[in-house]
């Protein structure tokens, strides 16, 4: 007799070695192997019910959507790599910036450039005032500017000496941090562009800055004992925007916002606070981790070897989009760190991740690409952010006007109504036909219009005629993939004819009875 | 000292407190060093655990230690409902009273026009037989009269056989038609089905998918390996002939799934195979089965084997379609029971010769273990049928929770003990077993961890 099974709990001889071992869970993620062990200790946060019940993720969540973006070969947003993405407050406006020295402004989810602005020096990130009314450039070189939304003047901040490497605005828009090469942190006054008061960074030249809503309970210090940040001297005669900001170099720093000191460290180098300042999330090397804010206790971690540039929560702090320079953007819930969704493979590295302020699209740079995707879902949206001037030769365009500007868009992306168009989608600027309702639309058949180009090797199984496979109508013998034929073996014939033994001879049955009138069935033969 | 551990208690919103206990049917299964997969089968939850928590969820359950002491996994095993107020009952049904069948599986002849190298009939060892009209239509009116009796909607013809039940047309045709009228004189819906080797005429093709509800189509995936193994008596391959019944059966937007038997020679191939139905053809279901080392297959290499379980997997992650599409009798992780199949519910095969077998394998009278499985026979009269109590009351008998050899698999209350035909092939005295139990083991755990993972990827609350 076989030895039984013996899964029982009880029944586990020996137990476990769990000595020491704190009871806790793991987590199983999708791979392409079906499943995989992810370790981290959720505990605390499963026993808070902070999970509630489990929304069901679609399967195959962890692959791409499988939409294909309708950009074409050599269309780009940037002519080189882009460095960072930002939403204006209604998501409806995209900026982006990139290394060919130029900030981008593109419609939102339509794709439409409609301003291109030439900067003094490369950019290294951008942002928009949480009110809409400035976008800051942060540049090489210690340049750093300020762009009033409405066109008005720029204006420069002077005070770094080397490169800016990040900025952020405080919640209210009044104030604006920037960290720098130069190992200084500085506050700047946006009404009049003033510097407010500059930090040292100690510890070395900070790469990224934010600043939280203002959040409640005090700050651990080293003892662990809770501490205020009140009764610290102000900064300006202005009330405080915020008590903390954090900014990351090898580490985190979580420091007060009228001094700078540090007031607790913790392990991460890309970071994002969530909208309501409840959650830090970090990326290292290593790993991903949760924090709560402004505590600091690590909630999470999951271990993820990626180099991870640039995190950010949706607005309603349930997602965390997390950009790689060597791997797929990935979609994480928050803040129990499940991954949602993998994006596709990057065309180059993936410097930035932004998500709209009104919580429906994540943009994702892409090498000198931007993806749009939906969120909460995380599919590919159709739609592609070119801008001719950075687009290969051979690239095609439509362009518009309406209200005083141009808007540059792909061909096949849409155009409103009654607006005309002034390029036809050929290459060299070619007269525009006007109201004809854009033929810059027509260019995106499937190719499989009068059987020609259908692309009967791919392992669709042919889907060009009514999805019934291949073009083998009447069965006349495609032969589609070379492999097996495509299934278009002449069918109309039993087969009795020939070798296998139609002749009643005794192997009892040969089926051929009806159509061919062998009929051999039924009789016994 | 040992403590007597309290029943957990929860409190839910606005209503008093009710007693929790931990599930008497509790497994943990190791999946690395540390690692567990702890289950819950009849309240369907799961969760990964690590060992310290496995150790203390053994002492909980055996009384050892009291949830008192912590809350927090009291909270955690609420959250996942692993405890929670439902109770955990096992399920138990079974058949009382004479057999009163509402689906008849008609075996219409054992004539076979293919010779497949495994056949678990042995199809074309022996003499044919067929099946007279009179036994299907006293079959038919039987069920049909039982479902009336039983208030049902519905009665089901199902065509089967070890054999190939379309070599039989005129009856198939005959009987069909005959159960139609009998439905509609009794007021009743008819479901209908047909297992083929897909060996058919477009005629026969096209009467299939205009008149019956579903087939189930043999075909072993690669026109290769079909043809090596399911080949007509005089050598020649048949997966011109399936391969054009199935693209028939698409055009006609039949439903139909694909029976597939996988050898130890061909189990790498599965793959390939799965890969090749899925793109070019539209079943609902695809069911791999390794053959059945049985009939004409006995001599056979094992196919039940390690290598089956990786191309399983392997074929699975082919594509998202393939992931839906493929199917391992055993495991069903959606099902709760404590019976695998009919056998132990009156299924109600009838013969060739009109007597009643319990299991559509077993079709022949003259086979090995024919008498537990045949338990009936026309009556004298000129309807209805006479059943041996003895026989069926055994045969209800084989419920997984009377099977000594199951009761500490996790996986027993949805594989419920497995075929028990298969299983007397390998042991003819006492269910022990047998290889299929670690392709089940292995599947059914898969399916936990990918519900887990699909659920968020912390626990999975079935319910």
């Amino acid at each position: 007799m076989k030895t039984r099974f013996e899964d029982r709990i009880s029944g586990l001889l020996p137990p476990p070695d769990a000595a020491g071992g704190t009871p806790g869970v793991s987590t199983v993620e999708h791979s392409r192997d079906g499943w995989k062990l992810t370790r981290r200790s959720l505990m605390g946060l499963l026993a808070a019910g902070a999970f509630g019940r489990p929304s069901r993720a679609p399967r195959g969540a962890a692959c791409s959507s499988g939409a294909a973006a309708i950009c074409s070969p050599g269309a780009f947003a940037h002519e080189i790599l882009l460095d960072s993405l930002s939403f204006f407050p209604d998501g409806k406006t995209l900026v982006s910036a990139g290394k060919d020295s130029h900030v981008k402004f593109w419609t939102v989810p339509e794709g439409a450039l409609f301003r291109s602005i030439a900067t003094d020096a490369v950019p290294s990130q951008v942002a928009v005032s949480p009110d809409g009314n400035f976008i800051a450039v942060a540049m090489d070189g210690g340049h750093l500017e300020l762009w009033p939304a409405d066109g008005g003047t720029i204006r420069g901040l002077v005070g770094h000496t080397d490169n800016v490497n990040g900025v952020a605005f405080t919640p209210d828009s009044s104030r604006l941090v920037s960290v720098s090469l130069d190992r200084t942190t500085k506050v700047w006054s946006v009404a009049d562009a003033k510097l407010l008061i500059s930090f040292a960074d100690t510890a070395g030249a900070m790469a990224q800055v934010a600043v939280p809503r203002s959040a409640q309970g005090g700050v651990p210090d080293a003892q662990g004992r809770a501490q205020s940040a009140q009764g610290r001297p102000p900064i300006s005669p202005l009330p405080l925007p915020s008590r903390f900001l954090v900014t990351s170099g090898s580490q985190l720093y979580l420091r007060s916002f009228s001094t700078g000191r540090t007031l607790r460290t913790a392990a991460g180098q890309a970071f994002a606070i969530s909208p309501d300042g409840q959650f830090l999330a970090a990326h290292d090397p290593l790993r991903l981790y949760m924090y709560a804010f402004p505590g600091m206790a690590p909630l999470v971690s999951v271990v993820e070897k990626r180099n991870a540039t640039s995190l950010s929560f949706s607005a309603d702090g349930k997602l965390l989009a997390i950009a790689y320079t060597d791997a797929p953007a990935r979609l994480y819930s928050a803040p129990d760190l499940t991954l949602k969704h993998e994006m596709e493979a990057n065309e180059g590295p993936c410097l930035s991740a932004a998500m709209d302020p009104q919580n429906s699209y994540l943009a994702v740079a892409s090498g000198k690409s931007i993806r749009l995707y939906l969120l909460p879902s995380g599919s590919r949206v159709q739609v592609c952010f070119m801008d001719i001037a950075a687009s290969s030769p051979a690239s095609t365009c439509a362009q518009y006007f309406a209200g005083g500007l141009v808007y540059t868009i792909a061909c096949g992306g849409p155009i409103p109504a009654g607006i005309a168009c002034t390029c036809d989608c050929v290459p060299g600027n070619c007269p525009c036909v006007f109201d004809t309702g854009c033929s810059c639309v027509s260019d995106s058949g499937c190719g499989c219009v009068n059987d020609t180009g259908c692309s009967c090797d791919s392992d669709t199984g042919c889907s060009c005629v009514g999805d019934v496979g291949c073009s083998c109508v009447g069965d006349v013998g495609c032969s589609c993939d070379g492999d097996y034929g495509c299934g278009c073996v002449d069918d109309t014939g039993c087969g009795c004819d020939s070798d296998y033994g139609c002749g009643c001879d005794g192997d009892y049955g040969c089926g051929c009875d009806g159509d061919s009138g062998c009929g051999c069935d039924g009789d016994g033969g | 000292m040992t403590r007597v551990a309290e029943p957990l208690e929860a409190v839910p919103r606005g209503s008093a407190p009710q007693p929790l206990r931990l599930p008497a049917e509790l497994f943990a299964l190791p999946l690395s060093q540390s690692d567990y997969l702890v289950y819950a089968p009849l309240r369907r939850a799961a969760l990964i655990a690590n060992a310290a928590l496995v150790c203390f969820l053994g002492k909980l359950q055996a009384g050892e230690r009291s949830v008192d002491a912590a809350p927090e996994i009291a909270a955690l095993l609420l959250n996942c409902g692993m405890i929670g107020p439902h109770d955990e009952r096992a399920p138990a049904a079974s058949p009382e009273g004479p057999p009163r069948p509402t689906v008849a599986t008609l075996l219409l002849t054992s004539a076979c026009n293919l010779r497949c190298r495994y056949c678990y009939a042995a199809a074309g060892e022996r003499p044919p037989a067929f099946m007279q009209p009179a036994t299907a239509r006293r079959a038919i009116d039987f069920v049909a009269a039982n479902a009336v009796a039983a208030g049902a909607t519905t009665f089901e013809v199902a065509y089967h056989g070890a054999g190939e039940p379309a070599l039989h047309w005129r009856l198939l045709e005959e009987s069909y038609l005959y159960a139609r009228g009998v439905a509609r004189s009794c007021g009743l819906r008819l479901r209908s089905s047909l297992t083929t080797n897909g060996v058919l005429t477009p005629g026969k093709r096209a009467w299939i998918a205009s008149h019956l509800g579903s087939a189930n189509v043999s075909f072993d995936g690669l026109p290769e390996v079909q043809d090596a193994n399911r080949r007509f008596p005089s050598g020649r391959g048949s997966s011109d002939f399936v391969l054009a019944t199935l693209r028939a059966f698409d055009r006609a937007g039949f439903r139909y799934s694909i029976r597939m038997t996988v050898t130890a020679e061909t189990a790498p191939r599965l793959p390939q195979s799965i890969a090749f139905l899925c793109r070019r053809f539209r079943p609902r279901a695809i069911q791999v089965e390794p053959l059945y080392r049985m009939g004409r297959g006995r001599d056979a290499a094992d196919a039940e084997t390690g290598v089956f379980i990786e191309a399983f997997r392997a074929a699975r992650r082919t594509s998202g379609k393939a992931s839906r599409l493929l199917r391992f009798s055993g495991a069903r992780l959606g099902t709760t029971t404590n019976r695998f199949c009919g056998a132990a519910n009156d299924n109600f095969c009838v013969s060739p010769a009109g007597n009643i077998s319990a299991c559509h394998e077993v079709a022949d009278e003259h086979q090995p273990w024919a008498e537990r499985f045949f338990y009936g026979r026309p009556s004298a009269g000129a309807s209805g049928f006479d059943f041996d109590e003895q026989v069926y009351t055994a045969l209800r008998a084989h419920t997984v929770d009377r099977l000594e050899y199951c009761s500490g698999c996790f996986a027993k209350w949805s594989c419920a003990g497995d075929c028990c035909h298969k299983a007397l092939h390998c042991d003819p005295v006492e269910f022990s077993g047998a290889g299929r139990c670690e392709i089940i083991r292995a599947l059914t755990r898969d399916q936990i961890l990918e519900k887990i993972a699909a659920s968020g990827g912390v626990f999975w609350k079935g319910w």
